[in-house]
């Protein structure tokens, strides 16, 4: 290797996939971290900061796999709304010292490590089996590229899953409408108590 | 000479000149120019001591901040307390990188555009940024352990949630008409004429939810002196305190800059193919305009009380972009 070192066509190139290899790698680490933070953590507040971390470091996943537009989504949906609410509702909370050292019931870490090695089984049998990669769908990476991620997503949304799509936004506001009646304190309905 | 460390190196120096320009540049003169302009318009004359007119005042304060003794309260969460001002005033430059400054200009036989990134999903990376926004706020004032900062921590974040889905709305309205998410597309779609004239109601919403979204006056309830001390930011001292301050005003540069590229026309506009140096110019005309705005509200207007905040911004703000998006689409599929 010559010195000073001056990349040339070939070196950009690979220069480019360490660099890609490297954000991965980084990337990873931080989802892995927030995950663990999440599930290991006594305080509420920091176990929701590293689901924030995770959800970030997914994003930039997304990101990485040339779909901006969930990246984006990713963050403005779940790290930046559903995670306010979360962060919202453990500041309220008001919990002492007391409550952070009492030690998680039985029943609930069971049920827990139950339900993770049921998971952790799952995740080797889709590994091991060779069912990562699904079946190739119509649209390629470089049709998309043509197109445009954006108005691709919306065009297929729009058209071809169009009544799951309306059929989830009405599920929605049912749920939306439900949260907002058990919300209420007392309910008037007819008039009569 | 070689390709790639050119690019790495042009890269570097565009992203060093915006954040300077942002941070460095833009934080004194705006905080000069608030304590002089709000002087004037209380028949004060403001700083006037530091060197001619005052214009040192800021590098007075910036020196002062610096020095005062960084006091950690009781009882507060440290790393929490002490991530928080970080964070806000990451989220805040990070806005930058997306913004057209200027027209692409030709130096030494080479294109330079006048911006550090053109996203294909530019608009929806700036409402994802400010939507992370909260974080730093809400934190604060959660782990300094104090009452007046929780509240503050609290009516900062419901606000800027609220207020965040109006802008949303507004900026529906702008895609429809600019077929992109791109900032950079935007502005190009503008050379004919900026979208202010075809997209009115769209930026009345956006310029009053910008002003809520920077927690400016009159939407400045998180630090309502008279209630909450200083809100959020009560427990903070010396550089952390001036992180949120920087923050703050940041904020106001980046909204400003973001409402004149989207419906301003940017640089476009009122000549439509300039120079660089005419484009930058025009871009950031505009662009002290709205600061200039921002000083004149505070100046005038009192503060809202919280109900009327939030009742303002869900039963008016929102139905109005609701609105907007249904009179875009009918003109648009008449035009058709």
């Amino acid at each position: 290797m010559n010195f000073p070192f001056i990349p040339d066509e070939e070196d950009r190139i690979m220069i480019e996939g360490y660099m890609e290899q490297i954000a991965f790698l980084i990337l990873a680490l931080f989802a892995v971290v927030g995950g663990l933070i999440t599930v290991t953590h006594r305080h509420p507040i920091y176990c929701a900061l590293g689901l924030i971390l995770c959800f970030l470091s997914i994003s930039g996943f997304y990101a990485m796999l040339g779909a901006p537009f969930l990246a984006a989504v990713q963050v403005i949906i779940y790290a930046g709304s559903i995670m306010t609410l979360f962060v919202f509702v453990i500041m309220l909370m008001d919990l002492t010292r007391e409550d952070l050292k009492m030690p998680p019931s039985k029943f609930s870490t069971v049920v827990a490590s139950f339900l993770g090695f049921v998971l952790l089984l799952e995740m080797l049998m889709i590994i091991g089996g060779g069912f990562l990669t699904g079946k190739m769908g119509s649209w390629t990476p470089e049709k998309v590229d043509s197109v445009g991620h954006t108005r691709v997503l919306a065009q297929v949304l729009f058209t071809e899953y169009l009544y799951p799509f309306e059929i989830i936004s009405f599920v929605l506001v049912v749920a939306l409408v439900g949260a907002i009646l058990l919300g209420k304190k007392k309910l008037h309905l007819g008039g009569k108590e | 000479m070689n390709e790639f460390l050119i690019q790495l190196a042009i890269a570097l120096i565009k992203i060093s000149v915006v954040v300077a320009f942002g941070s460095g540049i833009m934080v004194p003169v705006m905080v000069y120019a608030e304590r002089r302009v709000v002087a004037f318009f209380q028949q004060r004359l403001g700083p006037n001591r530091v060197g001619p007119f005052g214009i040192l005042q800021p590098f007075a304060d910036a020196l002062k901040l610096i020095l005062k003794e960084d006091i950690t309260p009781l009882g507060v969460d440290k790393f929490i307390y002490y991530l928080a001002p970080g964070l806000v005033l990451f989220f805040s430059v990070i806005n930058l990188a997306v913004i057209p400054w200027g027209p692409d200009f030709q130096i030494f036989g080479r294109t330079i555009t006048l911006y550090v990134a053109d996203l294909g999903v530019g608009l929806l990376y700036l409402l994802a940024v400010s939507s992370l926004n909260i974080y730093g706020i809400v934190l604060a004032g959660w782990s300094s352990n104090n009452k007046y900062s929780l509240l503050g921590g609290l009516r900062s974040s419901a606000q800027m949630i609220s207020y965040e889905l109006s802008m949303g709305l507004a900026l529906v309205g702008l895609v429809m008409s600019s077929q992109s998410l791109s900032l950079v597309s935007i502005v190009n779609a503008q050379q004919a004429y900026p979208f202010i004239l075809i997209q009115p109601l769209g930026f009345v919403i956006f310029l009053i939810c910008m002003v809520a979204e920077t927690n400016r006056a009159p939407f400045d309830l998180p630090e309502a002196e008279t209630e909450l001390v200083a809100g959020f930011h009560t427990e903070y001292s010396s550089m952390k305190f001036a992180m949120f301050f920087m923050a703050e005003y940041v904020n106001m540069v980046v909204m400003s800059c973001v409402i004149t590229t989207l419906f301003l026309g940017g640089w476009r506009w009122p000549f439509p193919n300039p120079g660089p140096i005419i484009g930058v110019a025009q871009f950031l005309g505009k662009a002290f305009a709205f600061l200039f705005l921002y000083i004149w509200l505070r100046a005038t207007l009192p503060r809202f009380r919280y109900d009327q905040l939030m009742k303002f911004g869900w039963k008016v703000l929102m139905p109005l972009g609701i609105l907007n998006i249904l009179i875009t689409g009918l003109i648009q599929s008449l035009v058709k």
